[in-house]
Order: C-alpha cells, then sequence, then structure tokens
C-alpha cells in the first residue's frame, strides 16, 4: 500500500511537471498562477474519484501553484 | 440480598448486549430496464440529479448539459453548453428545483443561474467563490456552499441569496489546519432540503453531526447520526505527518422525513469511493432502513418509492425500493 502511494505520488508529480508545469512557466504573473491553480482544484472536486485519486489530484495542484510562482 | 443484586446485574448485561432493532432492509427493482443501451442517459462527468414531479434532471459537467427524463427514464430533451451566457455554463457543480425553476450552480463562471424547466433562461446572479452545493429554501432563500481554497484561515461556508443576489447570510466556518489538501477533505459538503423551511449540512467526513438552519438562518436542532452508521477509515498520503480521515458518506438526498446517507466503501486500489446502499435516517439520528443498490453509485436521488440514481458507469439508473 505505502509502495503503491509512493509510486502514485511520484506519478503524479513527474505528471505535474509534463502538464501543468508548461502552463505554468508561460505564466505572465502570480494571479494566473492563482487562477491556474483555482481550475486545477475545480477539476479535482468535480471529478468524483476515490479520495486517494483526490488527493493526488489536489497535491499536483499545489505542487505546479507553488512551480509556478517561483517561476514567475 | 447478594444473589438478587448478581441476578439484577446479570439481567443488566444480558439486556445491553442484545442488538438494537435493526434496521429495515430494502431491496431496489430496476425501472429503467434499457439503461445498458440508452446512450441518452450514459454521461461522462454527471455531477447531479434531480427531480419534479414530472421529471428527472441529469447535469453533466463535461457537456455542460442537462438532460431531461421522464419518471421511467426516458429522454425528453437536453439543454445547455459551454459558455457564459444565457443558458451556457462552465463545469456546473449541483442544481435544485423549486416550482417551475432550476438554479444551477455555474461554477467556473462563478454565479448561479435560473432557467426554467423547459431550458428559458430565467435571471441569475454572480457569487464571490465556486458555488459547490445549493438548495433553494424558497425564490428568495437560496443557500449555497463552497470549498475554501485554504488561503486565508477559516471563512464561511454555506450562503444564503436572495433571488437578486444579495446576501442574506452566512454560517458554519471551514475547517482550517494550513494544509490545503486534508482541509479541503474536512469541508466537503452536501446540502440536503430536508422539509420545507430547512437546510441540513452533511459533512463527507469525522462528522456525524447533521447541522440544520432555518431560512433565515437560524440552527434548528442537530441530528446525531447513530454510531450503528459507521465511518470509512482512510490514511491520506498528504505531505507531513499522516493524516487520517474518517469517511461519513459520499453523497446526501432526502425523502420521506428522512435524510438519506450514500455510503462509501473501499475499492480494490484501498482507495475510499463511493458505496452501493443508502441509509435512511430519521431526525433522532436512528438508521430506520437501508437501501441496497446492485452496484455501486455516484449520486442518488431520493422521490418517494423511487430513486434516480448515477451508476459508478455513469448510467442513470431508475429503481423503485421496497421491502423484500
Amino acid at each position: 500500500m505505502k509502495r503503491a502511494i509512493a509510486l502514485m505520488l511520484a506519478g503524479a508529480c513527474l505528471l505535474s511537471c509534463f502538464l501543468l508545469l508548461a502552463p505554468a512557466v508561460q505564466a505572465r504573473d502570480v494571479r494566473e498562477c492563482y487562477w491556474n491553480h483555482t481550475t486545477c482544484r475545480r477539476g479535482a472536486f468535480l471529478r468524483d474519484v476515490g479520495w486517494v485519486r483526490t488527493t493526488i489530484l489536489l497535491t499536483t495542484c499545489d505542487v505546479a501553484l507553488g512551480r509556478c510562482i517561483y517561476l514567475s | 440480598m447478594k444473589s438478587m443484586f448478581a441476578a439484577a446485574s446479570l439481567a443488566a448485561i444480558c439486556l445491553s448486549a442484545l442488538p438494537a432493532a435493526s434496521a429495515v432492509r430494502y431491496e431496489v427493482r430496476d425501472v429503467k430496464t434499457d439503461f445498458q443501451t440508452d446512450e441518452r442517459a450514459l454521461f461522462t462527468r454527471p455531477v447531479a440529479v434531480t427531480h419534479t414531479g414530472e421529471a428527472v434532471y441529469v447535469m453533466d459537467a463535461d457537456y455542460n448539459e442537462i438532460s431531461v427524463f421522464g419518471k421511467d427514464g426516458r429522454f425528453i430533451k437536453a439543454f445547455g453548453r459551454k459558455g457564459a451566457g444565457p443558458v451556457e455554463f462552465n463545469a456546473p457543480s449541483a442544481m435544485d428545483i423549486v416550482e417551475d425553476n432550476l438554479y444551477i450552480c455555474d461554477t467556473i463562471n462563478g454565479r448561479i443561474q435560473i432557467v426554467g424547466k423547459g431550458g428559458a433562461y430565467r435571471g441569475g446572479f454572480p457569487v464571490p467563490f465556486d458555488p459547490q452545493q445549493i438548495c433553494v429554501l424558497g425564490e428568495d432563500r437560496i443557500v449555497l456552499s463552497h470549498i475554501p481554497m485554504g488561503f486565508d484561515g477559516r471563512e464561511p461556508m454555506i450562503h444564503c441569496y436572495s433571488g437578486s443576489g444579495e446576501l442574506l447570510w452566512e454560517a458554519l466556518d471551514s475547517y482550517y489546519t494550513g494544509d490545503r489538501v486534508y482541509d479541503a477533505f474536512r469541508n466537503f459538503l452536501v446540502l440536503v432540503h430536508t422539509g420545507g423551511d430547512s437546510v441540513s449540512v452533511v459533512r463527507k467526513s469525522d462528522e456525524r453531526v447533521i447541522l440544520r438552519f432555518d431560512s433565515e438562518g437560524r440552527a434548528l436542532s442537530p441530528v446525531r447520526v447513530s454510531e450503528e452508521y459507521a465511518f470509512k477509515k482512510l490514511t491520506i498520503p498528504v505531505k507531513g505527518p499522516r493524516k487520517h480521515l474518517q469517511g461519513f458518506c459520499w453523497d446526501a438526498t432526502a425523502g420521506r422525513g428522512m435524510i438519506g446517507l450514500l455510503t462509501m466503501d473501499y475499492t480494490p486500489e484501498k482507495d475510499l469511493g463511493p458505496g452501493r446502499s443508502v441509509h435512511l435516517i430519521d431526525f433522532a439520528g436512528k438508521v430506520e432502513g437501508v437501501i441496497e443498490f446492485p452496484s455501486l453509485m455516484l449520486k442518488v436521488d431520493l422521490d418517494g418509492d423511487r430513486i434516480y440514481a448515477i451508476d459508478a458507469e455513469y448510467r442513470l439508473r431508475v429503481f423503485s425500493w421496497g421491502k423484500p
């Protein structure tokens, strides 16, 4: 179970790099980062998937936000 | 004398060990028998199902569309599309129906839209948050909830607006630890219309007390759900120390003077997802009955002896229910 969660989290981080970091890099200002983050969370809430998967989605949103702010 | 005490104690122990009067088990039967082949009843992201006296409404957040079915599940029509204009939506998340109007949480557009049952635009107003849940107690008492972003500490999660968009009252501060992921789960709510003038607020985790408010925001007597209805525990993989959640329900509905809690179940991957039964809770908190479904359900809507549900394959199911 632990290994599976660790793998999923690692996968989520990688996924965030490829899928979410790209638009984040293009962010012109921090407001856009927060807008992307809000949209990301909304998507996670609407998915109606299990709570572990929702955790991963929400964590991915937070990781992307941090990256976006850092790069802005 | 000693033997009398001993006998009385033994009797008391025996009585307390007796099981509580068990809840009634109800079975369901498919009314909509073509659910496997009816493509109009197959959705991609169904987020809400509700009904009027004549029809069943299903909202899809991907299609940005509301589909209308007869009470037997026969497709009638659909309306709505993606956009920000009238009868256009962007990832809507919830709806409620009062009299002839549907009230829709148009989530990404940050507004409430009011649409006639046939799909005609009737009005709406913006709100300063992402509306997640809605319960309309009257055309001038529209109760909404939202999940805070978790940046700003505690904030009210329940908001009541008039039909013209004036904020009337707010209630229920959010749970806040600073961990945005964990807090989001603790702040998942379902709003349920429980009779004329009251809204019940069900937390999806860690809380078996269901709060109730009247249309003026006054707290009504809460419902403490019996321990007979069990939490489902989960450790979530968040950063920092391990966090534990106690799943309470996946969805909630109301009918026949009771609150129906859709249970949660563990998936084969040990995740916590939707379950396959609705527990009917009376206002004293007792489990009056359990409705068992043949498969996992994501959304449920009680309507007398019918239940409209969205199953885990995103299909509309129409059931009748009763004792075996």
